[in-house]
């Protein structure tokens, strides 16, 4: 490990490594785990990776995001993180991201898994699929991948590694039960399809040869019925010497005696201020040995201050030596974890090593740079003392959540999410709510001695389309029109309206003036329907839930509310067209009861609006204004609209 | 299973070459109020058309289009077509001796083997596509549904290039990846791509049809002869080059130079506003975490240069009608009134932000979370170069000067 020949590595090139191992660098499934979440940095860095870029042009290339959405379409892509530790919302790119979480300890593993066709011998062999899975300490944020030093392994996933992950994607899964019990669609990005896969996957493509010489799996689980992280790691051997390299620290004597070696050194990681932190009374010091990294006598010094992540833990005796690296830090949370106390979900890897080598590369560190701490924590946000969860149905148009804690408890607690703030929580809840976008975080305030906390979480989308999801740029109304002008209707259909893929950035070239023009509109529907008419395949209503979306968009006041209705009454009449020609099955305008709840709001208004119109009064005087007069005057214009519309069809 | 596979672990190093995360353009979107001023100076040029070789590029491409018989069913199979050839164009310009590619310059600098694809993502494939085909349309080089005109169509008719559009057919296919060196290498490629670039009845065409009327081409050449001005380096401040249009249109009576000098007096009004506006913004999208109260405390004399700027921006009140600078109009109102204090100033800035990337369709990058300013995107700059610095300010949407002088030098060279 480390030798000189590594020393360059980084996170990535592990990431690179697993990717070349699959048939054209795409495998079918891809799960990250991690405990802190960049959703940015994953956005910018890693997901590129899977739509065509590479690590060469990832720096010099800007990511344009519709055309990445594009190039991930078919890929399957999941991210699972601990919801205490603020994961920052996802965007709108095309992956999974599902927070999940413990009553009383911490989601830890920094894993990758990936599923796909195999290649070998830089051949592809197609006859072979299988499964590599990377575990290591870093997150999946800048610093993680960027900045610190951390360790990693991977190895393909063989047959003994099967069951360790077995209960990690099941447990895995549990925690998305959530979701997947109140969906009527699936979540964004699938994850549980994706983890599901996996588990499908690991029953059939995990060979069981030479297993000895691929490292072992250890998964850390409060409830894991193989004992404790350290005990399976340590297994029943005698230790010479023992090195364990931590960022953090708890618990440390008791932890050295279980280990039980001879001779144990720690590495405590150096932090801001230049001192290296240990978990101790100062007092005890002197009982433990230290040591630090060495970078020989011209010592690098940003390497030398460069925070070290990773956590190793080294174990040497006569007939061989042991290097498990991973996730787990020097605490009892993590190293002994029992369903009583605080206990995180941890994962490692233990190679067998013959050499020494490794732990030859300290040296040792006096202890009047070493500062002492006693507090647990790992600088972590506290655990919420509730557990919840929200997600958005875009279908029924309602967040629902779970809100687990005491009932006398949940009275006190405020859930912020939309922009509205809810009270009167109960256990599971449902809040209508009509997004325009997807909210993809709340908020929920608590009560925490005597001040009030926020815990934040994230809310997962059930049943969004690629536009709603922001998949797909929501075009503009006056851009649709301006396509839809340009129909030719002597040709078959509408194909001159391309879909593009709509990064564009030309704004200083857009027409600022809005102009109230039906001309245009009526002109455009027109085109519509009789590109339609001349059809002989089965019409495309994508059009129109597009256009249905782009109209209801459009920035509100009272003019634009007048627009709107027309706008709405004249893609009403034009979806009944459509519906002349649809062929029974499903219904393929997905907002077809929105539209007519909108149009029925906008009618009253509208109602309202002539009501009090100067004109109207003059015309009719205050008598006719008060009277059915308006709402005549609005079924007319109704009327109106259906029978020239018709006709004017009719005549073409 | 063909040996031991898996990797042991190491040390990770640092990695230089990961970014922090994206951040958005014109997040206050004043874009189209600068925009409104320069089209009256520039009125086709888009910001980054600065290399009439792109311009030639595109037209090429459409007009290839009908040469390589693409299904007219399919829109999406020419999009990628164009990508690849635009990644191939990409590749001859930057690899040539006399030429500069348009966008791309890392990628094709990184890349041992430069390939492309088509469905590629990258700007080298995608830049002229989106940031060049709609100045050509604009200036009517390409018409409304995007084909190319007859005089468009007549000059790469010539027997330079005959060879080309076969060459093309043979090489696009349904591949992956395409490899442009490989075309580079074949027979006769080379010389028509010479020509194609080189084409006088081309470069008349575009003198004739790129910039615009007399007065926008007599605006191009006076930014040019800035540019060209072996003096000029003094003046490549947006605001000092501003300034030196000013005083050379403004000499004698020339009823054109009149006309430029009342246009670059608006700008003169209106950019100012602009600046100050978002160095405000920037200021509080370096400062997540912080509240507003505690930023407007440390605003310190940036009020004074936000006021005058606001007044002279107000000349605008009852002449600009968009909804866009009705916004900022807004802004510099609540600048200027008796009442006005920064603090509310920053409150309706960030209201503004929230309707611009609303109307995108996007979350705003800076917005208030119970008093504190949550961040969502990378600021442009540092904060400790913003307000209160005494560093000037910057104008931010100068391009045109550039753009108009860039071509007009590259078209009379």
């Amino acid at each position: 490990m480390s030798t000189e020949k590594d020393s360059k590595l980084k996170v990535r090139d592990t990431f690179d490594y697993m990717l070349s191992r699959f048939k054209d660098r795409s495998p079918e499934l891809t799960l990250f785990s991690t405990f802190n979440f960049s959703a940015s940095f994953f956005e910018t860095n890693i997901l590129p990776l899977f739509g065509g870029y590479s690590f060469e042009n990832l720096k010099s290339s800007e990511v344009l995001p519709y055309s990445l959405n594009n190039s991930l379409k078919g890929r399957k892509i999941a991210v699972i993180c601990d919801r205490s530790a603020h994961p920052e919302p996802k965007g709108n790119y095309r992956y999974g991201l599902l927070p999940v979480g413990l009553k009383n300890g911490r989601f830890h593993p920094k894993i990758m898994l990936m599923y796909g066709d195999l290649i070998s011998d830089g051949k592809v062999d197609k006859k072979e699929k299988g499964l590599w899975l990377s575990v290591g300490s870093c997150n999946i944020s800048f610093s993680g991948w960027a900045r610190n030093r951390e360790v990693i392994g991977c190895t393909r996933v063989v047959d003994k590694h099967r069951s360790e992950l077995e209960i990690l994607l099941r447990w895995m899964l549990k925690r998305a039960g959530f979701y997947s019990k109140s969906r009527s669609a699936a979540e964004e990005g699938e994850t549980s399809i994706i983890l599901n896969d996996l588990l499908d996957c690991l029953e059939n493509n995990c060979p069981k040869d030479k297993p000895d010489s691929y490292p072992d799996l250890f998964l850390g689980l409060p409830e894991h019925k193989g004992g404790s992280l350290l005990s399976r790691m340590k297994g029943k051997h005698d230790y010479d010497k023992a090195i364990v390299v931590s960022p953090y620290w708890a618990g440390v004597s008791c932890l050295r005696r279980k280990l039980g070696a001879r001779d144990t050194s720690f590495v405590p990681s150096i932090f801001s201020g230049g001192k290296h932190l240990f978990n101790c009374e100062s007092k005890d010091l002197l009982k433990y040995k230290f040591l630090k990294f060495n970078f020989g006598n011209n010592e690098n010094a940003s390497e030398a201050e460069r925070f070290t992540h990773a956590k190793v833990l080294w174990l040497e005796k006569k007939n061989g030596n042991y290097l498990c690296v991973g996730s787990a830090n020097f605490t009892e949370a993590a190293m002994l974890g029992k369903s009583d106390s605080f206990s995180n979900v941890e994962m490692m890897l233990r190679y067998s090593v013959t050499s020494k080598k490794w732990s030859e590369q300290f040296t040792t560190l006096d202890v009047d740079r070493i500062a002492t701490n006693t507090d647990a924590s790992e600088g972590a946000p506290p655990l919420p003392p509730f557990e919840a969860e929200v997600l958005y149905d875009w279908d029924a148009k309602k967040f629902k959540y779970l809100i687990d804690c005491d009932p006398v408890f949940r009275k006190k607690l405020t859930l912020l999410v939309g922009g509205i703030e809810y009270k009167d929580l109960v256990r599971n809840g449902s809040l209508d709510f009509d997004a325009k976008k997807p909210i993809r975080s709340f908020v929920i305030k608590y009560p925490y001695k005597n001040t009030v906390e926020k815990y934040y979480g994230l809310v997962i989308q059930l049943g969004g389309d690629e536009s709603d999801l922001g998949y797909k740029k929501k075009r503009r109304l006056d851009e649709m029109i301006d396509s839809l002008l340009k129909i030719d209707v002597e040709s078959v259909g509408y194909d001159s309206f391309s879909d593009e893929i709509g990064d564009s950035s030309e704004e200083g070239h857009r027409d600022e003036c809005k102009s109230f023009n039906f001309y245009v509109f009526f002109q455009a529907m027109y085109k519509l329907r009789l590109s339609q008419k001349k059809k002989c395949t089965a019409v495309d209503y994508s059009i129109l839930n597009e256009l249905y979306v782009a109209i209801d968009v459009e920035p509100q006041n009272e003019l634009n509310r007048i627009n709107k209705y027309v706008q709405l009454l004249e893609l009403e009449e034009t979806l009944s067209f459509f519906d002349g020609k649809l062929d029974g099955g499903d219904d393929p305008f997905r907002k077809r009861d929105d539209l007519k709840s909108e149009l029925g709001k906008l009618e009253k208004e509208v109602v309202e609006l002539v009501r009090g119109a100067p004109s109207l009064k003059g015309m009719f005087g205050k008598i006719g204004a008060r009277s059915q007069c308006p709402k005549k005057i609005i079924n007319w214009f109704k009327a109106e609209l259906c029978f020239v519309q018709k006709d004017t069809l009719d005549v073409v | 299973m063909v040996g031991i596979e898996h990797r042991m672990p190491y040390f990770s190093s640092i990695d230089d070459e990961m970014l922090r995360r994206s951040r958005g353009r014109d997040l206050l979107g004043a874009l189209p109020i600068w925009s409104a001023f320069g089209k009256n100076l520039v009125p086709y040029l888009a910001a980054p058309v600065t290399d009439i070789n792109g311009i030639k590029v595109v037209l090429f491409i459409y007009w290839l289009k009908d040469k390589l018989d693409l299904p007219d069913d399919n829109p999406s199979q020419f999009r990628s077509v164009f990508k690849v050839l635009e990644g191939f164009f990409e590749y001859y310009l930057h690899h040539s001796e006399e030429y500069d590619c348009c966008f791309g310059i890392k990628a094709l600098e990184v890349a041992e083997e430069f390939s492309v694809g088509g469905d590629d993502p990258r700007i080298v494939c995608n830049g002229l596509y989106q940031y060049y085909r709609g100045t050509c349309r604009r200036c009517k080089l390409l018409k409304d549904n995007w084909d190319v005109p007859e005089s468009v169509a007549q000059i790469f008719s010539s027997p330079k290039l005959e060879k080309l559009p076969k060459l093309f057919k043979q090489w696009i296919g349904s591949k992956a990846k395409y490899i442009p060196v490989e075309l580079l290498k074949k027979k006769d490629v080379s010389q028509c791509l010479k020509s194609l670039f080189l084409l006088p009845e081309l470069d008349e065409l575009l003198r004739k049809t790129l910039l615009g009327e007399d007065m926008h081409i007599k605006f191009a050449k006076g930014c040019g002869e800035i540019l060209n001005d072996p003096e000029a380096e003094q003046l490549l401040t947006p605001c000092a080059f501003h300034s030196k249009l000013q005083e050379n249109f403004g000499k004698g009576c020339n009823p054109i130079h009149s006309e430029i000098t009342s246009k670059l007096n608006n700008i003169e009004k209106c950019e100012p506003f602009l600046v100050c506006v978002y160095e405000c913004f920037e200021y509080m999208h370096s400062a997540g975490g912080s509240s507003i109260g505690a930023l407007a405390d440390g605003l310190g004399d940036f009020e004074k240069k936000l006021r005058n700027a606001a007044a002279r921006f107000l000349y605008f009140e009852n002449r600009s009608h968009s909804e866009r600078s009705g916004g900022f109009i807004q802004l510099a109102k609540a600048v200027v009134s008796d009442d006005g204090n920064m603090e509310s100033f920053m409150h309706a800035l960030l209201n503004h932000h929230e309707v611009i990337m609303t109307g995108r369709r996007k979350m705003p990058s800076v917005c208030v979370e119970s008093d504190k300013l949550a961040v969502h995107s990378e600021p442009a700059v540092q904060r400790e170069v913003l307000v209160g610095n005494k560093t000037p300010s910057i104008w931010r949407n100068h391009y045109y000067f550039w753009t108009a002088g860039t071509i007009y030098n590259q078209l009379w060279r």
